[in-house]
């Protein structure tokens, strides 16, 4: 329907700018709507739009479109469409935005060209399966140390076996000839195992704001363990000076023994006290 | 509300406190030497400041009282200007940007490495006092008081209050600097979905066809009233000749149209 009515607009104007003779106007526009095009392709896929500050021209942004799903065996931009977007793109600057009468139609045709490599949109389930949904499976603290858990590795090495074994066989039917629904499942595919491999890193991901998110004001929990690992840095500290003092200047043991002894033993307690503390909040 | 759901907040204002007491802290003594008699009586002073260095007061001009005089090592005063930059650069980035509100974490780890930074320097400070200061002198850390039997002379010695505040500085701001850091590397956030949407208007957004429709109508019409206008003087030389090329384009251009929908409909 919107593309329809895009239709129209755009034919009104090519009719208009016909009958002004305004061919610069005409090739611009022609351009833009080959480049939103391609950057709807791009964000389509998550690859993002095109960045025009550096300089990358569509051609070369089609090239890394089709580089993002060279594991497929696919051609998803034609390398015929490629050049002519090249061709274009180069007479585009060279004549100052004025192209050719003959290339302003290629122009034309090309962009109906473009809109013709269809994209599938990404539905509900492959938002699920973002890492959030994996994450929040499991209760944590924000200081316990998340120790690497040997089953739901299995679990994902299963997960990542049996997407391999997918991936064949959908990479088998795309050399047969394009399929919408088969590129669609093949990029679902490598979303769900890059998810699971951006697991490993084991940030918890989350949406919006943290003060929002139950998981984080769960964790917080025990945050004020963190004044008596302060104590107990300070007093290792002091202990470390005391040392060190001692072995300098040998005479001042007698002194300061009785308060060495004294900071090593609230060390050993409050670490104690932490450490069980830890414990509890690790496994809550 | 549960007290831990607070906890962030507390933490920062224990953050802010302990900024605070450490920057106060340079600008109060960090250790005093006194020699007094077997009476009690203060013959000398001497305090040493992180950005004056020693003081000696003499209370009683004597050559005997010289070698209670500290040698005066000084800690570099570009240490403490780095630590003020640090505090002041804390406390504005704990009072303006919250960790829990912020729409991008990464700004929170950045902001966490500052703080970190400036607990870092607070503890770099309580070490290299003592080294710098204290054992190159012969004084003793944190405290003693050292009889001079032969003259009844009485050394008493300590650290000040400044090195109580910097210690206390530690203790406050260390919590919730970590606290930021374990945040960022914890969490991140995700706002691809909303995001992508933004691109996908942006991206249709950024032409707008309906008013370039409208400029050519504009000029169309503005061209059209310049031809009735001249129309009882005798056409311009080549005019008819544009106005037929304009006609041809536009007819090949239908005629490509209706092809190409008759492809399509195939």
């Amino acid at each position: 329907m919107m593309m329809n009515l895009m239709d129209n607009k755009f034919e009104t104007l090519v009719e208009r700018c016909i009958m002004s003779g305004n061919h610069a106007k005409l090739s611009a526009t022609t351009l833009q709507l080959i480049s939103n095009h391609v950057d709807m392709i791009g964000i389509k896929l998550e690859i993002g739009r095109r960045d025009p500050r550096k300089d990358e021209f569509i051609h070369y942004f089609l090239e890394r479109i089709n580089r993002y799903i060279v594991h497929l065996g696919i051609n998803l931009i034609p390398a015929d469409m490629i050049n002519r977007v090249k061709i274009i793109e180069t007479l585009f600057f060279k004549s100052d935005g004025n192209l050719p009468k003959n290339h302003l139609k290629d122009a034309i045709a090309l962009y109906y060209d473009i809109r013709k490599i269809r994209i599938p949109e990404f539905n509900n389930f492959t938002r699920t399966l973002r890492r959030q949904d994996y994450s929040n499976t499991r209760s944590f603290n924000l200081f316990s140390r998340k120790t690497p858990n040997d089953s739901s590795s299995m679990v994902r090495d299963l997960l990542i076996d049996e997407i391999e074994k997918r991936e064949r066989e959908l990479h088998s039917h795309l050399q047969n000839g394009m399929n919408g629904d088969v590129l669609e499942t093949s990029l679902q595919l490598k979303k769900i195992r890059s998810a699971l491999n951006r697991n490993d890193n084991r940030k918890i991901p989350v949406q919006g704001r943290l003060k929002d998110n139950p998981n984080y004001v769960a964790s917080k929990k025990g945050i004020g363990w963190l004044v008596i690992l302060g104590f107990i840095i300070l007093l290792g500290i002091f202990e470390s000076l005391l040392i060190a003092e001692t072995i300098i200047m040998p005479n001042s043991l007698e002194a300061v023994g009785m308060l060495m002894i004294f900071f090593l033993v609230s060390i050993l307690l409050l670490g104690y006290l932490y450490y069980n503390a830890m414990k509890k909040w690790r496994y809550w | 509300m549960k007290l831990y759901e607070k906890s962030a907040d507390l933490l920062k204002l224990f953050f802010i406190i302990g900024l605070l007491f450490t920057f106060v802290s340079l600008f109060l003594e960090w250790f005093s030497v006194e020699v007094r008699n077997d009476i009690g009586q203060k013959l000398m002073e001497s305090t040493y400041e992180i950005l004056n260095g020693w003081a000696t007061i003499k209370h009683l001009e004597s050559s005997l009282l010289n070698q209670y005089i500290p040698q005066n090592y000084m800690i570099s005063p570009m240490m403490s200007f780095i630590q003020v930059f640090l505090l002041v650069g804390s406390i504005v980035i704990a009072l303006f940007r919250n960790p829990e509100t912020v729409s991008n974490l990464e700004t929170t780890r950045s902001n966490s490495y500052f703080f970190l930074s400036t607990t870092f320097m607070t503890i770099l400070m309580i070490i290299i006092f003592p080294f710098m200061i204290l054992f190159s002198n012969g004084l003793f850390f944190p405290g003693m008081v050292v009889e001079n039997g032969d003259f009844s002379i009485y050394v008493y010695q300590g650290i000040g209050i400044g090195y109580y505040f910097q210690c206390m500085g530690f203790i406050l701001t260390f919590p919730y600097a970590f606290f930021c850091y374990k945040v960022a590397t914890t969490f991140e956030q995700h706002s691809r979905i909303p995001k992508k949407r933004i691109q996908m208007q942006a991206v249709k957004e950024s032409v707008n066809l309906d008013q370039l429709i409208a400029e050519e109508d504009a000029f169309l019409i503005s061209q059209k009233k310049l031809i009735t206008r001249s129309h009882k003087t005798p056409p311009l030389k080549g005019e008819g000749r544009v106005d037929q090329k304009i006609e041809i384009a536009y007819q090949q251009f239908q005629s490509q149209r209706k092809n190409s929908k008759r492809l399509k409909k195939q």
